[in-house]
């Protein structure tokens, strides 16, 4: 029970209802007409992610000396050496993803949503399959701060400077990034000193300031409040808008429903699902105990 | 579902890029220098960072080579007395540690400069090789109090300023080169197999007692040709005498001593960018 997760009662519940409203209200206008299905974003074929984890790797644990030493330190290729193991967080996943497209990812804790995320921006070598993708990708994590010592102001030059901006090009977006962020004269802090809403924030203006071909978000957009969820939802339409495509991983179905139109649903690093939103939903809140309808 | 080959060819017929394929070595230098903003940034918010935890902030950067200067003073100028054949001893033994300290400050940063670095690596994607250029470029701003120090403990020693001092630009240069080079090999190993990070340090402690930085190598060494040679051309102990030839008076370093210096900074360099950069897409595994 306390592993599953509970899709609905989550934090941030009414502005998720007036969202709703507000996309139906923001669908209408000509801004965005109903698009067909755009040429391929990504293609991700039968990608496998795996970490590497360091048990307890003691100084002094009689296991250290074992003859098998030299073999721990020059061989990495063997599964488990001694108490290096792999955790194969990624088993074999494939769809692809398209211009104006925002997919949903749902599952369980430990699913492998992040990891997933992760290696389709480039940021986790995969260990088998290919993942192909247009443009630049941006995530945003869980895990905000850049470079958690430094003050927002750093962070942000730092974070434009990486995206490939020029020093001028940040200089000129910098206040729109903090304007975005609403987080005020907290810019000048180091980022440590930050809840981890407002780092989320600044976080995502950051990685927004210059639109993405491929934006995702995991669990990010949750720590924020309704002003600040409005104004998200605004930047990922126009994502979509500039034919590129959303990733979201969220706990909370309603955001999931809400915001993305397909949905992928992993279980154990595998894709048990890949479909229209409320179908993929409905049939994983089927599977959660306690929830079933 | 499709093939691998069907992806392949959805993916070529739409121009999508492969992610994690390693770049070509030239665009991969390409890359490099477009984010060069970003190394400088980089590097000077580390400087600005190291120190803040600490009460005295900035002055550590002073404050830690002189202790460590005078305890080596204590150590093998009063106590040992290991001064025969280094001429002045003070100026000698300034020089020493002061640029010593830097260059193994870069090596022991610059190997941990990706596996110290996840959270960055794996919220952005730029060429890794910015990590172990930006760190070692760190050490090198954090080192200029400290050579400021040396000039002045230098002059105090009556060491006379000459145009020769200027030549202690190309070695710090040189220096860099080479501690970068190291740093690219170090940074691979250290993130690929965590375990040797604990050795780089052991092994600079090493490089400090066997480069001649309290010691004149060829005075103790007079009676063993062979190994005053490897000694005094191993690069830590070279830039150190390179750098004795432009500012230590009655020291003077020959053409060959700067060839073999250019040689060690150009080959270490170019090795460790290579080696590095083969292991491209393999950084940020865990
Ligand atoms: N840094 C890491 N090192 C080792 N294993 C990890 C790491 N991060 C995640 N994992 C493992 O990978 C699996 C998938 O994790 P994750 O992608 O974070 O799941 P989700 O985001 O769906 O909750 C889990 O079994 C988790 O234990
Ligand atoms: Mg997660």
């Amino acid at each position: 029970m306390a592993e599953t997760e509970e899709p609905r009662g989550e934090e941030p519940k009414e502005p998720e209802v007036d969202f709703s409203s507000d996309l139906t209200a923001a669908d209408r206008p000509p801004k965005r007409k109903p698009k067909r299905l755009g040429r391929p974003t990504m293609v991700v074929d039968d990608v496998h992610v795996r970490y590497r984890v360091f048990g307890a790797r003691r100084m002094g644990t009689s296991s250290q000396f074992k003859p098998s030493l030299y073999k721990r330190l020059f061989d990495r290729t063997s599964k488990a050496v001694g108490s290096v193991s792999e955790v194969h967080a990624v088993r074999g996943v494939s769809f692809v993803a398209r211009q104006g497209e925002s997919i949903g990812i749902i599952g369980r804790n430990g699913a492998g949503k992040s990891t997933l995320l992760r290696a389709l921006a480039g940021l986790m070598p995969y260990s088998e399959g290919a993942v192909y993708a247009k443009g630049q990708t941006a995530l945003l994590g869980v895990n905000a701060a850049l470079l958690p010592r430094l003050t927002g102001e750093r962070n942000i030059v730092l974070g434009g400077l990486a995206l490939g901006l020029t020093p001028a090009q940040v200089q000129a977006k910098f206040d729109e990034i903090v304007e975005f962020s609403g987080i005020g004269e907290f810019v000048s802090l180091p980022m440590n000193a930050y809840s981890s809403g407002m780092a989320s924030r600044l976080r995502f203006a950051i990685s927004t300031a210059k639109i993405p071909d491929i934006l995702m978000i995991d669990e990010a957009l949750s720590t924020g409040d309704a002003e600040f969820q409005r104004k998200s939802r605004d930047k990922i339409l126009e994502v979509k808008d500039q034919a590129g495509t959303v990733f979201l991983v969220s706990h909370s179905s309603a955001t999931v429903l809400s915001m993305c139109e397909r949905v992928l649903w992993l279980d154990a690093g595998r894709l048990v699902m890949d479909g229209p939103a409320a179908e993929v939903v409905a049939a994983y809140k089927q599977t959660l105990p306690g929830n079933r309808r | 579902m499709l093939s691998h080959e069907e992806a392949a060819a959805l993916a070529s017929r739409h121009k999508l890029r492969r992610l994690g394929a390693r770049p070509r070595l030239a665009s991969y230098l390409k890359a490099l220098v477009r984010r060069r903003h970003f190394i400088w940034y980089l590097a000077s918010s580390g400087a600005m960072g190291r120190n803040q935890g600490s009460y005295l902030g900035q002055v550590w950067a002073v404050l830690n080579p002189l202790l460590q200067f005078s305890v080596l003073w204590l150590v093998f100028g009063i106590i040992l007395g290991t001064r025969e054949g280094t001429k002045d001893f003070i100026s000698f033994l300034a020089v020493g540690t002061f640029l010593f300290g830097f260059m193994a400050s870069g090596v022991i940063g610059g190997s941990k400069s990706i596996s110290s670095r996840m959270a960055l690596v794996r919220a952005l994607e730029f060429p890794r090789a910015v990590l172990p250029t930006a760190v070692t470029l760190t050490e090198m701003i954090m080192e200029w109090p400290a050579v400021v120090v040396m000039m002045i403990i230098l002059l105090i020693r009556g060491n006379p300023i000459t145009w020769q001092w200027l030549g202690l630009i190309p070695v710090l240069l040189l220096m860099y080169g080479f501690t970068l080079g190291m740093a690219f090999i170090l940074a691979r190993i250290v993130s690929i197999t965590p375990d040797y990070g604990n050795l780089v340090p052991i092994a600079m402690t090493l490089m400090r007692f066997v480069s001649g930085v309290f010691y004149s190598i060829s005075t103790f060494t007079a009676s063993l040709p062979a190994l005053s040679v490897i000694l005094n051309y191993q690069p830590f102990a070279l830039y150190l005498s390179l750098a004795r030839g432009c500012v230590q008076d009655g020291f003077t370093a020959q053409w060959y001593d700067w060839a073999m210096g250019v040689f060690w900074a150009a080959a270490v360099g170019f090795i460790g960018l290579v080696y590095f950069w083969r292991a491209e897409a393999r950084y940020g595994r865990d």
